[in-house]
């Protein structure tokens, strides 16, 4: 079970980034207001960003001398706590909470906020548009999920039918897709782990790739020297990965263009 | 923990059964029959429905450009096909096909991103589904990894006896290889292994389950960890909010 997991959390790990994009794309506009229902394995990456999300707003929230502050509880529906002290329930439909599930040593999941709540100036046209906004984050999030399974699906479908040598070149171009360079540090007793599959048998692979000059490999650090050739080699899965991530989320596909800057 | 097979009847569907009849009307769902083998949608394709399986099995597929698939997840009466609908994909790029005839509640797409939409008891069901469905479909990419044959094939007809009625699964072995992405020689040495092992009986397209407690012990460790997590968010799921 251990190469099992490891398989996942690599999995996790090349996701990860993405997610953290996004959730950085949402700190543009506004607090950011949601949860999301992910799998119980995705969760791990989520809460984590949620975490350093609320930090900041914390940081934001000492600072700022304004007034008025709007703030969304998730755990019960929507609350906004105005200046003077007075709660207000809104008039307006709360959003569907978004739920974050406790930990799988939590018997019944449960919906949990934000560990404070995340504060913005708030007049009456600003709590509107924070609804909408939180509508917006939710359909993200959703988006996001299932752009998820895209990888999933693919695994699933790869480790069934495709040759090391062409699932090693799907990890190396999604790897590399996700890091500022073509440069990635990583040990092949590690990518036999993520892969599921023999050491010897990465070696092989790696051994042929360099021997072709894609890739030269030197003391735990992979370069593609030849990317065009990597994407010959590669089976579909990768380009069905990427096609799948850039129509759900364009956003993030924007950002790794560096046609969106933060 | 209270048992969930109360809950998966071949009347009902999970998620359906977990509304208020107010939400249910609203849904409007009309009750069909599907035939094995009948495709519920192609990949790529927008769904104009949502089906609530309750006594049949849609099994979801990833078809490779040579023709070769691989399922990724079964759906029965524990959840929807579908979640493209509500997740804002509209489509997706695996096919559903039926992998036991039976019936199924379907919805309108429409009524069902409405519903949805409105964040009642809908939207959590149906979260949770996803949830428990994604753990499903990360237990098959690692089974096809690592795990023998037969000991796939075990899990796969837990999973499938689960979501039916009786303890039989109608299905020929050449089905099987197409579902699992297996040859059709792999499927005949496993089911003959089962068979000579006294834990199924095959034959003329269907299997038997004689000894369910035997094909458990067989399983890996996939079949429990699918199991545990849906039953777990069915039963959280299914509790007042």
């Amino acid at each position: 079970m251990r190469r099992c997991r490891l398989l996942l959390e690599g999995l996790l790990y090349r996701v990860g980034s993405a997610i953290e994009r996004l959730l950085s794309a949402t700190l543009l506009y506004g607090p950011l207001l949601a949860a999301c229902c992910l799998s119980g394995l995705a969760k791990v990456v989520v809460t984590a960003q949620v975490d350093v999300i609320s930090r900041s707003h914390g940081g934001v929230t000492r600072t700022s001398s304004s007034p008025t502050w709007a703030g969304l509880d998730t755990s019960r529906g929507a609350i906004f706590r105005l200046g003077d002290g007075r709660k207000k329930r809104p008039t307006l439909r709360p959003q569907p909470n978004l739920v974050i599930h406790g930990g799988r040593d939590d018997p019944k999941p449960r919906g949990r906020s934000q560990r404070r709540p995340s504060l913005s100036p708030a007049g009456n046209g600003v709590l509107k548009s924070e609804f909408e906004f939180a509508r917006h984050v939710q359909d993200l999030f959703l988006r996001y999920t299932q752009a998820l399974i895209s990888p999933m699906r693919q695994i699933a479908v790869c480790n069934r039918h495709h040759s090391i040598e062409q699932q090693l070149c799907r990890w190396l171009l999604l790897s590399a897709d996700r890091l500022p360079n073509n440069v990635l540090t990583m040990t092949q007793d590690l990518i036999a782990n993520m892969l599921g599959v023999r050491r010897e048998g990465v070696t092989a692979s790696a051994g042929k790739l360099q021997d072709a000059g894609v890739i030269r490999y030197s003391r735990g650090r992979i370069t593609i020297v030849d990317r065009p050739k990597l994407e010959k080699r590669v089976c579909e899965c990768y380009a069905v990965v990427n096609r799948e991530f850039d129509r759900l989320l364009p956003i993030a596909s924007n950002l790794n263009e560096g046609k969106l800057v933060l | 923990m209270p048992s969930t097979d109360r809950l998966l009847d071949s009347k009902r569907n999970a998620l359906l059964s977990g509304l208020s009849a107010v939400e249910r009307k609203r849904l409007d769902p009309e009750l069909v029959s599907l035939t094995l083998g009948q495709v519920l949608y192609e990949a790529g394709e927008t769904m104009s429905h949502a089906y609530f399986p309750t006594d049949c099995i849609v099994s979801v597929l990833y078809v490779m450009r040579n023709g070769q698939s691989a399922e990724i997840a079964i759906v029965g009466n524990d959840g929807m096909v579908g979640i493209a609908l509500f997740m804002g994909g509209e489509s997706t790029l695996s096919r559903g096909i039926v992998q036991n005839a039976g019936h199924a509640y379907r919805v309108k797409a429409a009524v069902l991103k409405d519903e949805f939409d409105r964040g009642e008891a809908l939207t959590r069901l149906l979260l949770m589904f996803s949830s428990a469905w994604i753990t499903q479909m990360v237990q098959t990419a690692a089974c096809n990894r690592h795990h023998p044959i037969d000991q796939q094939l075990c899990r796969w007809m837990l999973l499938s006896l689960d979501r039916l009625p009786a303890n039989r699964i109608s299905m020929t072995e050449k089905l099987i290889g197409n579902m699992l992405g297996l040859s059709p020689l792999d499927v005949t040495n496993a089911t003959g292994e089962l068979h000579d092992a006294g834990l199924i009986r095959y034959d003329a397209g269907e299997i038997t389950v004689l000894d369910r407690s035997g094909i458990e012990a067989r399983s890996c460790e996939c079949y429990e960890v699918v199991k545990k997590e849906s039953d777990r968010l069915l039963l959280s799921m299914l509790a007042p909010a």
